[in-house]
């Protein structure tokens, strides 16, 4: 597939197809090949630390199927996408694809050969802080690999035929997959994969009209060849209840931790019980003091804040967020359900998200901040109903 | 207190605020204009200055670390609310234009009953006192205690796994309830959460079967045939709550 011409008379066709391959690995590495012979081309490349050897093979197909570059942030997902975009490469933003792991037999012991890349995440590994226990679950991996029944609920994986043969545990660290189910899968008990991986994003070689193109496979794709490795929305909504500063703030960590929140809203604001307050409160924090991450709270930072300006500033912090945010649904009962829970709420199922309803999991957790008390009485919408407590409240609203 | 919007409604009317903090302070001053005013408070009324050394006392709290003093400590420290007065009570009630009593000691018909005896006829009572949480929805799944507040530690259920708090008063300092110290703690109480969500014991190759009891079935924790979808919804005849 790659290299110059092992036949006898290549169609001038097929050269043109592995110059474009060559010529995309340049642009997707940085780096020119540091070998090439004919059926031969070996990439050396310095971050990540991967040598990738190509070997040309010729009519069998599924040589190399897709590739994967980790990187460490969201913000270098961002980079690389920009950089490859500057390389002329077709970016794509993929959802919910299931592109990387296949149950097919055929293609994966064949490649497995023509890559070994464990240095990178080997690496990645011993930067953990928990280093000694990084070392004992490195053990559980291979053991883990050969008894793939017990692998996590929540991303059910294709089970390996038992006729493969077990991969070494080099081979199985590879962050770099070359046409085979079996090389990935090998990483379902790594523990270091699952923290090196959380914000990564994967490229995929595609065929697209003929042309090797690039498609980013986001961090959605790997969940099926990587059972532990959870993906934002492969993990189900983690729900918020409540959409004032708390349930604002526990969105933004969520998405920090790379998990999807799903916010319910019982009022028709996402500024919590702020719009309910009375007229002239003013926060008892000056301004410069009431931010939540990442969003300044606007005007001079001592004046001291308006509940109007408090809700206004909620609410544009929510919008930022991004989120699915469900105004107008008020949970009544929260039930377990195995390991997560479902809530059973007074609006309609249509208010979900649809992208919701595609999800194969119970919810697996729930986030309880607390909203003030409001009883049950739908009709006494926006209440602070003052209860004397063992506690009386700080100086702040 | 929740109904409470703006003091045009009790214009002329004899008031009773109760509280000590300082919501309790705002609405007494701005009603002490155009009603007759008494702030009813269990303990004297303490204030703290809303500037200290040129700065405001949020800079303070959080250069000394009194932000982040655990509410543990705090609940042998602090002792009970506060006002730092942005609005100028201190200044109203010099003025003589409202009053402090110890807190009553009961209603008598539309009357309150002071402590020194005294009866005296009051059109409203405004109770500034403080809120807390309302999680009844949580009440079915056996995560609150028997007065209905949450089992937890810091933010994070002791009952059940999965389940997080957050914006509990003193949930893990004095800020936790504010804008300015949600976030901190919201990286507390996701962090586990996260943990858990994927499944962090099993990845180290912890397996614990747990049976959860839903409905009529025990489910074996783990088990592997998911349902089509993840929520049950009531669509009942209610109207949407707000």
């Amino acid at each position: 597939m790659f290299g110059g011409s092992r036949g006898a008379h290549p169609a001038r066709a097929q050269r043109r197809r592995h110059r474009a391959v060559r010529g995309l690995l340049r642009k997707l590495f940085g780096t020119e090949p540091a070998k090439r012979r004919p059926g031969y081309a070996n990439f050396a490349i310095a971050e990540p630390p991967l040598k990738l050897v190509l070997l040309e093979d010729r009519g069998q197909g599924g040589s190399l199927n897709h590739l994967g570059i980790e990187v460490a942030d969201t913000d270098m997902i961002d980079a690389e996408q920009t950089r490859l975009a500057a390389a002329g490469l077709a970016s794509v933003d993929e959802r919910d694809t299931t592109c990387c792991y296949s149950g097919r037999t055929s293609s994966g012991s064949r490649a497995a050969r023509t890559v070994s890349a464990g240095r990178s995440i080997r690496s990645r590994r011993t930067a953990r802080p928990s280093g000694g226990r990084a070392t004992r679950s490195g053990g559980r991996q291979s053991r883990r690999r050969s008894t793939p029944g017990s692998r996590d609920a929540l991303a059910p994986t294709p089970r390996p035929p038992a006729n493969q043969p077990r991969r070494p545990p080099s081979a199985a660290r590879s962050c770099l997959s070359a046409g085979g189910s079996r090389q990935m899968s090998g990483l379902d008990a790594s523990p270091a994969w699952v923290q090196a991986t959380a914000a990564s994003r994967f490229y995929e070689v595609v065929k697209s009209e003929g042309r090797p193109a690039m498609r980013a496979i986001s961090d959605k794709g790997h969940t099926e060849m990587n059972s532990v490795r959870t993906r934002r929305q492969d993990a189900g909504p983690v729900v918020v209840i409540g959409a004032g500063q708390s349930g604002l703030a526990a969105a933004r960590a969520l998405l920090d931790h790379d998990l999807e929140p799903l916010v319910l809203e019982a009022g028709n604001r996402a500024a919590g019980s702020w719009p309910c307050y009375y007229d002239s409160l003013m926060a008892f924090s000056p301004a410069g003091f009431s931010s939540l991450r990442g969003m300044p709270f606007p005007g001079h930072p001592d004046h001291y804040p308006t509940r109007d300006e408090v809700a206004s500033y909620l609410e544009r912090y929510a919008a930022r967020l991004g989120i699915d945010i469900i105004t107008g649904s008020r949970v009544v009962t929260v039930r377990q359900h195995r390991r997560g829970f479902v809530s059973s709420r007074l609006t309609g199922a249509s208010s979900w998200p649809p992208r919701w309803w595609r999800q194969a999991a119970p919810f697996p957790a729930r986030i309880a901040p607390p909203s003030p008390d409001r009883k049950p009485s739908p009709a006494r919408r926006c209440m602070w109903p003052i209860t004397a407590t063992p506690r009386p409240t700080p100086g702040s609203a | 207190m929740a109904d409470y919007r703006d003091p045009s409604a009790y214009a002329g009317q004899r008031v009773i605020v109760v509280g000590a903090g300082d919501s309790a302070a705002q609405v007494a001053n701005e009603l002490a204009p155009v009603a007759g005013v008494t702030l009813a408070a269990r303990h004297p009324l303490r204030f703290i200055p809303q500037r200290i050394g040129g700065q405001d006392v949020h800079y303070w709290l959080r250069a000394t670390g009194f932000d982040s003093l655990p509410a543990g400590w705090l609940d042998k420290i602090a002792g009970g609310s506060v006002i730092t007065d942005s609005v100028g009570f201190r200044q109203t009630l010099t003025e003589g234009l409202l009053d402090v009593r110890p807190m009553f000691t009961g209603f008598d018909g539309d009357q309150v009953v002071w402590g020194d005896g005294e009866r005296e006829r009051a059109d409203a009572v405004i109770l500034a006192t403080g809120y807390r949480p309302s999680l009844g929805y949580l009440r079915d799944l056996g995560a609150l205690d028997a007065s209905d507040a949450p089992l937890h530690v810091g933010g994070v259920s002791t009952s059940h796994l999965g389940l997080v708090y957050l914006g509990l008063e003193f949930q893990r300092s004095y800020s936790s309830n504010t804008l300015r110290g949600v976030s901190a703690d919201a990286d507390a109480v996701i962090a586990p959460l996260a943990a858990w969500v994927r499944d962090a014991p099993r990845t180290i190759g912890l397996i614990t079967p747990q049976i959860h009891l839903v409905g009529d079935h025990a489910i074996l924790a783990g088990e592997d045939d998911a349902p089509a979808c993840c929520a049950t919804d009531v669509a009942s005849g209610l109207p949407a709550a707000g």
